[in-house]
C-alpha cells in the first residue's frame, strides 16, 4: 500500500502539502514542516521587492475558523532564492508561491525562480492584499492569460491557486488549464471581516481578511467536486483539513492531494503524519490500491 | 484562552517610572497562566502586540508595558475603567522541574517582569530562589520589593542608583565563584541572553531563556517569530526555551527578520 501521489509530471512521497502562507518565509521553517512528515511544503507568496505586510492585528480566531490580514508578507526575491538554496540542498520536494501586480511581474518571478523550486504556484487570489493583481482569480480570461505567460517561462510545473467561488469555480479552473497549468489548488481563503462592536470598527487594519480553518472547508470543497467535473488536470484541495476524514472527502471529491494550514494551530506539526497514516488505514480498509483510485469516487451516481 | 480580541477593563495601573507601567485587568474568563506565557494586546486604531504577564491571581492579571513605540505610547495613555482587548494566553513558560531545590532568576530591563509570576512559583514550591536584577536605574527595578519577599536579591543598575554599578551578567558571574545553582531562568535583551548560554555553559549549569522575535499571529501560523536554524517559533514552541535548543540558536545575538522576513543584523 503506497500512498504516494503524482500530480502531472511531479511526484510526492505523500499526498499532504503544506499550504502557502503559513511558516513560508524561512529555509528552516519550511524544512522542519518537511520533515515533520509533509509530501510537499509551498512557500509564503513572493514578490519581487520586500513587502512588510500590514500592521497588527492580522489574526482573528472565530472558534470555528481564523480570519488573517498578513497581506503577502515576504522578504522579496532576492532573499527568498538564498532561502530556496537552502531548502533545496536538504532535498526537500518545494513549491514557490509567487504574486505580482501584473503579467510583467509574475513572468519575471517566474523566469527568476524556476531553477530553484520544484514547481511554482500562481497566488491569484488572496483576499487580503491591497491594489491590483490579485483581483486576477476571479476572471477568467485573465486567469488563462497569466497561466499562459508564466507557463512559457517555466521549467516546472505551473499550479494554479483559485478563490472559493463555488459559482465560477469551473470557468475559472478550465482558464488554469487551458493556459498550461498542470494542476489548481482549491482553494485560497474567502474574502471576510470581523466588526468590534464596542469601537464600531472593523478589526483587522486592512478591513478584509481571509476565512481560513473549518468555516472554509465546506466551500473549498463544493469548488473540487465541482471542478472535477469539467477538468483533466490534477486538483489539490485546500480548506478546513484537520483530519483523515477531511483529506479523504476532499479526495472523494476529485482532489488528488491536499494542502494543509490553520490546523497546525490546534493539531501541530504532527498532523501530516497523523493525516497520512489515516488515509493509509482507510485505503486498506477499503481495499483500494492507492489514492488515485479514490479520486473523484462521490462522482459515481 | 481567550481566543479572540476581547475588551477587558483596566482596575488598576501602576507607574513605575516615565516609561513602564503595569495594567492590571479583571478577567470574567476562567483562565489558567503559566509564568512566562504572554497575551496579544491591542486597542483600536493601534498595533496588536505580545505582552508577557507579571501577575496573576485566578482572576486579576498584570501586564508589564514599556512605551517604547506608537502603541504602547497610546496605551500608556489609558486610564482605570478604560479597557485593553486581550488574547491569549499564548506559548510555552517557565518549567519548573522536580527535585530542584534552588534557583536563580535573572531578569535584564523589562525582561524582569514575567519572572515575577517564576519567583512566586518556584517559592510557593518551596525552591529557594535568588534574583539577579538588572535595570537602566533604581525605578527600573520592576517589582523589587516583590522580589525581595521571595528571596535574596542581587540588583545592578546603569546608572548606579541602586545596587552594583554595571552589568547584571557581571553581577551573576561574580556570584558564581561563591555559589552555584540547579537552574538559571533569564529573560532581558538578546546579549544578556547570549552571555548567560556562555556562562550556562563553561560552568555546567541549566538554563531556561525567554525570547523575543517579531510576533504577528501569536499562535504559531505565520512564521514570523520563526528562529533558524531549527524553524522553532517564539511565539509556539517558545517563548521559553531549554539550554539544549538555545545553544543551537545560531541566529540568537547575531540577527532576527524583519516584518518582511529580511534579515536584520543585530549590531546595526
Amino acid at each position: 500500500m503506497s500512498i504516494n501521489v503524482s500530480l502531472g509530471a511531479l511526484s510526492l512521497r505523500n499526498p499532504t502539502i503544506l499550504a502557502s502562507g503559513i511558516l513560508g518565509t524561512t529555509a528552516s521553517s519550511l524544512i522542519r514542516v518537511y520533515k515533520s512528515g509533509a509530501g510537499a511544503v509551498v512557500s509564503k507568496s513572493i514578490s519581487i521587492n520586500p513587502n512588510e505586510g500590514y500592521k497588527t492585528p492580522v489574526l482573528i480566531d472565530l472558534g470555528y475558523g481564523y480570519i488573517n490580514s498578513m497581506g503577502l508578507p515576504n522578504p522579496g526575491l532576492d532573499e527568498m532564492i538564498v532561502e530556496f538554496k537552502v531548502v533545496k540542498s536538504k532535498k526537500v520536494k518545494l513549491f514557490g508561491s509567487i504574486f505580482a501586480s501584473d503579467i510583467d511581474e509574475f513572468k519575471y518571478l517566474a523566469s527568476k525562480l524556476t531553477d530553484y523550486v520544484d514547481a511554482l504556484e500562481l497566488n491569484l487570489s488572496c483576499p487580503t492584499k491591497m491594489g491590483v493583481g490579485l483581483e486576477i482569480g476571479k476572471i477568467p480570461w485573465m486567469v488563462e492569460e497569466t497561466t499562459r505567460e508564466v507557463y512559457k517561462k517555466s521549467k516546472v510545473p505551473v499550479i494554479v491557486k483559485l478563490p472559493p467561488l463555488v459559482t465560477l469555480i469551473d470557468e475559472l479552473t478550465l482558464a488554469a488549464e487551458d493556459g498550461g497549468a498542470s494542476a489548481v489548488t482549491l482553494t485560497n481563503t474567502a474574502k471576510a471581516m470581523k466588526i468590534d462592536v464596542f469601537s464600531k470598527k472593523p478589526i483587522l487594519q486592512g478591513v478584509y481578511g481571509g476565512l481560513s480553518g473549518k468555516a472554509l472547508k465546506p466551500l473549498s470543497l463544493a469548488c473540487v467536486f465541482k471542478a472535477y467535473e469539467v477538468l483533466s488536470i490534477p486538483i489539490i484541495g485546500c480548506g478546513g483539513i484537520y483530519s483523515w476524514e477531511d483529506a479523504v472527502e476532499y479526495i472523494l471529491a476529485g482532489a488528488k492531494a491536499i494542502q494543509i494550514g490553520s490546523a497546525i494551530v490546534s493539531e501541530g506539526l504532527g498532523i501530516f503524519k497523523k493525516i497520512c497514516i489515516g488515509i493509509k488505514k482507510y485505503l486498506e480498509e477499503n481495499n483500494i490500491d492507492k489514492i488515485n483510485d479514490l479520486v473523484g469516487l462521490a462522482h459515481r451516481r | 484562552m481567550i481566543v479572540s480580541q476581547k475588551p477587558i477593563e483596566i482596575v488598576n495601573i501602576l507607574t513605575h517610572s516615565n516609561r513602564i507601567k503595569t495594567f492590571y485587568l479583571k478577567l470574567k474568563d476562567r483562565i489558567r497562566v503559566a509564568p512566562g506565557q504572554f497575551m496579544m494586546v491591542w486597542i483600536p486604531d493601534a498595533e496588536e502586540i505580545p505582552i508577557s504577564i507579571s501577575y496573576f491571581n485566578g482572576s486579576t492579571m498584570g501586564l508589564t508595558i514599556a512605551a517604547v513605540g506608537e502603541t504602547t505610547r497610546q496605551i500608556h495613555k489609558l486610564k482605570i475603567h478604560d479597557s485593553l482587548y486581550v488574547r491569549g494566553p499564548y506559548g510555552n513558560g517557565f518549567k519548573i522541574p522536580r527535585g530542584i531545590n534552588k534557583i536563580w532568576i535573572i531578569g535584564g530591563g523589562y525582561g524582569i517582569a514575567p519572572l515575577l509570576l517564576l519567583a512566586k512559583k518556584a517559592s510557593s514550591m518551596n525552591v529557594k530562589v535568588i534574583s539577579f536584577l538588572g535595570a537602566r536605574n533604581k525605578d527600573e527595578l520592576l517589582f523589587y520589593d516583590q522580589f525581595k519577599l521571595l528571596g535574596e536579591v542581587f540588583a545592578s543598575t546603569d546608572d548606579g542608583s541602586e545596587g552594583f554599578h554595571g552589568d547584571v551578567t557581571t553581577l551573576v558571574e561574580k556570584y558564581l565563584s561563591v555559589s552555584k545553582t540547579d537552574l538559571m531562568y533569564a529573560c532581558g535583551p538578546e546579549d544578556m541572553i547570549v552571555k548567560l548560554i556562555k556562562l550556562a555553559c563553561n560552568h555546567n549549569l541549566n538554563l531556561q531563556a525567554s525570547l523575543e522575535r517579531l510576533i504577528k499571529c501569536g499562535i504559531g501560523l505565520c512564521g514570523s517569530c520563526c528562529l533558524d536554524p531549527l524553524g522553532l517559533r517564539v511565539c509556539r514552541d517558545g517563548p521559553v526555551f531549554p539550554l539544549k535548543i538555545l545553544v543551537k540558536l545560531n541566529e540568537l545575538g547575531c540577527y532576527y527578520r524583519s516584518p518582511s522576513g529580511v534579515k536584520v543584523k543585530l549590531s546595526d
